[in-house]
């Protein structure tokens, strides 16, 4: 009989990603010939995922008020380097950056505890604790097709580090996954994926891609993909008008850079079906599938709080099992190039134990 | 007897005649890519660069211009890469190998379509307006921005001065680069027509997406006029804005013409009036010159030692795309090419453009010129250097071989990927020998932006080898995406 001790976390959410996108170096930090740009009134670009607007503003600020026109609901576009959508982005506009949990399952039912406890728990792919990672958290990294296997758009989450934290901000859960698990310190760009070491990037890649995903642009409420940087060019020239009357000229020509960047890459530069540059990657969801294996020797260490994910009706305590890997399935899709961010939603599922012999 | 050898002479005349004509398209081409990279890296990018005391928000305002002039002239020397690698098919199609030399710069105006010479010159007004000129259609007619004799910005008295009485080795008899290309396409029509030529080599017609921007044409098996007729055409389109009145906005030429526009609007609003770093005319480091000693001598030492790396890694690319363009073969149905044509494709573009070439040309035109240089916190130098794209061989005339072998691609994987290594290994040291008060005013150090540079050219020095040798494979950018979806 299979073993069925395990507590699924399902989490979702957006993520701001402020990297560089070629033709650009991955290290440019001001955007020239790629898709995405640091304009006036924004911190330089940033590879680093941030998966809540706390830590955007914790390590930016907030937006000076001559970078900004109008007000809106969504309280987190007064942060730094946070954009607004057009309306049409409704989605996006009401949610914001934040991965939260979504649901909780313990031994494939969806227990009323655990929700009541987690949901709404805010999850981070962070980079914390990973020695010698020089960014401020985990970062897409392919170096232009150096160090991924050469497919520009396909890149691993480096590090990975899967996080929950409760309402204090307290890590209730953690854990690492090492990409080489001999030498969990050693670089990607040290790691040629050939002979032992393929399958070490190798794992962490997508494992299924869908160009066109319909299920991404449902969840997001996007009806039409070709219509989505339409209406953002349109809204961005009403920005443009806004700030000129408002006598805000460095606001007006950031949102002028914004349109060039919509207008330029919206334009098919290529046969494949990536080469709308920006539109593509809104109905793209890659899908990731992996363990997680990190262990007490590498830093940073695992941390479960057990009494978090006890539900307490099993009979017995529960015990997270760290001595296992713990499965790991996530997609990330719908970049948008002009916001600089993307949607992520999965589930990592935790194998428990019982304690004095509870349960089945 | 007699009328077939007059044939015979008569075909031989006309394919090198033909061949040399190619050379000087190949010529015009690659010079160009350097001449508007020069600009381009040479473009202010951060705040601390237009100094202090300014308007917070007319700086912040000038730098988002400043990013889409930048933009716009990195998209014509991407178009410009893509017209180069279209007269390389036309190479193989005459049955001649690629060609990738080019003489060092300043190019003096004898040997360059138009009659003006090609410099090395940061961004400034004058700059463009000779991007302009160079990028017109016939059909429209612009005073020479070198015949007006009152230059302020001293280029055109500099180059004037420079060439005075110099004998041209490299002379062209164009008077435009639409003219050349014409000529190419009526030479070989002449060829086709008389059964002088039949096409060779298709297997090496380029008909790769580089990854951006790039229009190639497939050829159609036989029809060789057809297709050479619609590259050059495509040509002169994208550059000149040729078959089209006005030009169209996408043309090289209303590209250039967009910026200056811009910046007249701008011209000295608010005390702005540096767009440009204070990159010198024509910087070099080696004495390789038609002309002796000409140009910008850099004098500072660590100035001298990262331009020495960045001409070493422009020598290598061009290397690599000797072997690309000689060597190229693709399997049409699988999209697959051999190992070292895979080798020399996964390294020349993306990585050693994008991440070597572009960030170390950035460097360097922030680098001081002169030995002199004595670093001031928070200041830019007085003058700084600028990526000369030297090649290292006797220039002028004759040593033809000479000059190919010193771009020509290496015979072995091995090779290239110790290249690639000492490569590493030289900008590794130059990240630990930055001297002291030497950074950049804004944005990252140059001991982290070297030592990222020399982790890439260390990996690619692993990776070439591995494509050399077939052991990693071609990746085809749609692998794996699916349509249907039956999971999450």
């Amino acid at each position: 009989m299979m073993d069925n001790n395990v507590i699924d976390i399902e989490f979702e959410g957006f993520f701001l990603c402020r990297l560089a996108t070629d033709p650009d170096p991955s290290l440019e930090q001001r955007g020239i010939s790629g898709f995405t740009m640091a304009v006036a009134g924004e911190s330089l670009l940033d590879p680093s995922i941030f998966c809540q607007p706390e830590d955007v503003e914790g390590e930016y600020g907030i937006k000076d008020p001559n970078y900004m026109v109008g007000d809106s609901a969504q309280k987190q576009f007064k942060i730094k380097n946070i954009r607004e959508a057009s309306p049409d982005y409704k989605t996006y506009n009401e949610n914001g950056i934040g991965l939260k949990v979504k649901n909780v399952k313990v031994k494939g039912e969806d227990s009323e505890i655990l929700n009541q406890r987690l949901v709404g728990s805010k999850v981070r792919f962070t980079a914390q604790g990973v020695p010698h990672h020089v960014h401020k958290g985990p970062i897409f990294e392919g170096r232009n097709q150096i160090v991924s296997d050469g497919d520009p758009d396909r890149f691993t989450v480096n590090p990975f580090v899967f996080e929950i934290c409760d309402d204090h901000d307290d890590t209730v859960l953690r854990r690492f996954d090492p990409l080489d698990f001999e030498d969990p310190e050693k670089p990607l760009w040290e790691i040629v994926p050939m002979g032992a070491n393929k399958d070490v990037v190798e794992r962490r890649l997508p494992c299924q891609r869908f160009p066109t995903s319909q299920i991404l642009l449902d969840r997001l409420d996007i009806p039409d993909a070709a219509q989505h940087f339409v209406n953002r060019a349109q809204w961005l020239k009403e920005k443009i008008a806004e700030a000129e009357a408002l006598e805000k000229h460095a606001l007006a020509e950031a949102f002028r850079s914004r349109l060039f960047g919509v207008d330029f890459f919206t334009q098919a530069t290529g046969p494949t079906v990536l080469e709308n540059r920006l539109a593509s990657r809104i109905p793209l969801r890659q899908l990731y599938r992996h363990t997680i294996r990190g262990t007490m020797d590498m830093q940073p260490t695992p941390i479960v709080d057990h009494r978090v994910f006890d539900p307490g009706d099993l009979g017995a305590q529960v015990s997270v099992d760290i001595n296992q890997p713990w499965d790991a399935e996530y997609y990330i899709g719908a970049y948008d190039g002009d916001l600089m961010n993307g949607f992520i939603s999965g589930r990592v599922s935790l194998p428990f134990c019982l304690n004095n012999n509870g349960g089945n | 007897m007699m009328g077939d050898k007059n044939q015979l002479k008569n075909k031989e005349t006309s394919i090198r005649s033909l061949e040399r004509l190619l050379r000087q398209a190949s010529m015009v081409e690659h010079l160009l890519i350097n001449q508007y990279l020069y600009a381009a890296f040479s473009l202010k990018k951060y705040p601390e660069e237009f100094g202090v005391g300014l308007d917070e928000e007319l700086v912040q305002a000038q730098i988002e211009r400043n990013r889409r002039w930048e933009a716009g002239i990195m998209y014509v020397a991407r178009q410009e890469m893509e017209h180069l690698c279209m007269v390389q098919n036309m190479m193989a199609i005459l049955g001649s190998d690629s060609y990738l030399w080019r003489p060092n710069y300043p190019v003096p105006p004898r040997s360059f379509p138009l009659d003006i010479p090609i410099h090395l010159m940061p961004f400034s007004q004058k700059a463009i307006e000779i991007f302009r000129y160079v990028e017109k259609p016939d059909s429209i007619d612009l005073e020479s921005p070198f015949g007006t004799g009152n230059d302020h910005q001293g280029i055109v008295e500099y180059s004037q001065e420079l060439f005075r009485g110099f004998d041209d080795p490299f002379a062209t008899e164009f008077t435009s680069v639409q003219q050349m290309y014409e000529a190419i396409c009526s030479e070989f029509k002449f060829l086709i027509d008389n059964r002088y030529l039949d096409g060779k080599n298709p297997n090496r017609i380029v008909n790769e997406h580089f990854g951006f921007n790039i229009e190639l044409e497939p050829l159609i098996q036989s029809d060789w006029y057809g297709y050479i007729k619609t590259i050059t055409e495509m040509i002169v389109a994208q550059g000149e804005g040729v078959g089209s009145v006005p030009p169209p906005l996408g043309s090289h030429f209303m590209k250039y013409q967009e910026i200056l526009d811009g910046m007249r609007q701008m011209s000295n609003k608010g005390g702005l009036s540096e767009f440009a770093l204070p990159v010198v005319n024509d910087a070099m480091i080696g004495d390789q010159h038609a002309l002796g000693a000409a140009g910008t001598k850099i004098t500072n030492p660590y100035t001298i030692g990262v331009m020495q790396l960045f001409n070493d890694c422009y020598e290598l690319t061009c290397r690599m795309l000797t072997g690309f363009f000689n060597g190229y073969d693709v399997n049409q149905t699988t999209g697959i090419h051999p190992p070292r044509v895979n080798a020399w494709f996964q390294n020349a573009f993306y990585p050693m453009m994008t991440m070597i070439i572009r960030p170390m040309g950035e460097i360097v035109c922030r680098l001081p010129a002169f030995k002199e240089y004595i670093p001031e916190k928070g200041k830019l130098p007085a003058a700084t250097a600028g990526p000369s794209f030297e090649l290292d061989v006797q220039q002028g005339k004759g040593h033809g071989d000479q000059k190919r072998a010193s771009v020509a691609a290496f015979k072995t994987g091995e090779e290239f990927s110790e290249r690639l290594r000492q490569l590493s290994e030289h900008s590794e040291h130059l990240a630990k020998t930055v001297p002291e008060g030497y950074e950049p005013l804004a944005g990252r150090n140059y001991q982290e932006q070297l030592h990222y540079i020399s982790q890439n050219l260390f990996r690619m020095s692993e990776n070439f080898i591995l494509y050399w040798k077939g052991e990693m494979v071609t990746v085809i950018p749609s692998e794996n995406f699916q349509n249907l979806e039956g999971i999450n």
